[in-house]
């Protein structure tokens, strides 16, 4: 390579280099675009150095052992749904969970509770249980 | 050219001339469309103390990135700017470019 064509590549290494080093500091380790170093700056580094050396080492596992494992999403595909309650359906693939909700075939039910003082209409699904008076408050809090 | 004393070569009497330019659009409170005019006075107090501490020998390379970082303060607010001169020049340095 001469050495006009060597210089240029390592400018523009340089450059990128600079961007991505500017981008990644300004967002973890600086707090909003000023001179102030972030309290929390140290777990932010660690969770970027982290995510970015999952997003080098994952897909790497995964090349090597694609014919051993499968991922949650191909497991999710692969099983069958099943019926919960009218319009509700779901399927499991140990760690991965999918709902569906057909709404035009679930058929809900209403009724009248008090919380904190008020009387409010709650809707749930026909044939499940009645969510608890303290997740009821905790919702609508 | 000739300055009394000083000599400037081409580049360096068009960066004069630049300066100067700038300085009216301070004084005659011109706008620069899209630059901030604030942004560009930092750079280039920044660029002139580097100019000056560089050999001859780097320009081009300097010039390049000098181009960037201005094309830069379009879109950086001014302390990531400031971050982007100073690492750029580290990594400069550090790959052995200037």
């Amino acid at each position: 390579m001469s050495m006009k064509k060597k210089l240029f590549v390592k400018v523009m290494l340089a450059l990128v280099a600079t961007l991505f080093t500017v981008q990644f500091l300004s967002k973890s380790v600086f707090l909003g675009n000023g001179p102030q170093i972030r309290p929390d700056a140290g777990s932010a580094v660690t969770m970027v150095l982290s995510g970015f050396i999952d997003s080098v080492t994952i897909p790497l596992a995964r090349l090597f052992n694609a014919s051993s494992t499968t991922s949650a999403d191909q497991k999710l595909a692969n099983s069958e749904l099943k019926k919960i309650t009218t319009g509700v359906y779901a399927k499991d693939a140990g760690n991965a969970t999918y709902i569906e909700l057909r709404e035009g075939e679930v058929v809900w039910r209403e009724y009248e509770t008090t919380v904190d003082g008020k009387k409010v209409t709650v809707k749930i699904v026909d044939g499940t249980n009645a969510p608890s008076q303290t997740a009821l408050e905790n919702f609508l809090k | 050219m000739k300055l009394g004393p000083f000599y400037f070569d081409t580049k360096e009497v068009f960066l004069v001339i630049l300066i100067a330019f700038l300085g009216a659009t301070f004084y005659f409170q011109w706008n620069i469309p899209y630059f901030d005019e604030q942004k560009l006075l930092l750079l280039t107090v920044l660029i002139l103390l580097i100019k000056g501490l560089l050999p001859a020998i780097h320009n081009e390379s300097f010039m390049v990135f000098v181009l960037l970082t201005v094309f830069m303060s379009l879109y950086l607010e001014l302390f990531p700017l400031l971050l982007f001169f100073f690492i750029g020049l580290g990594f400069f340095k550090l790959l052995r470019i200037i």
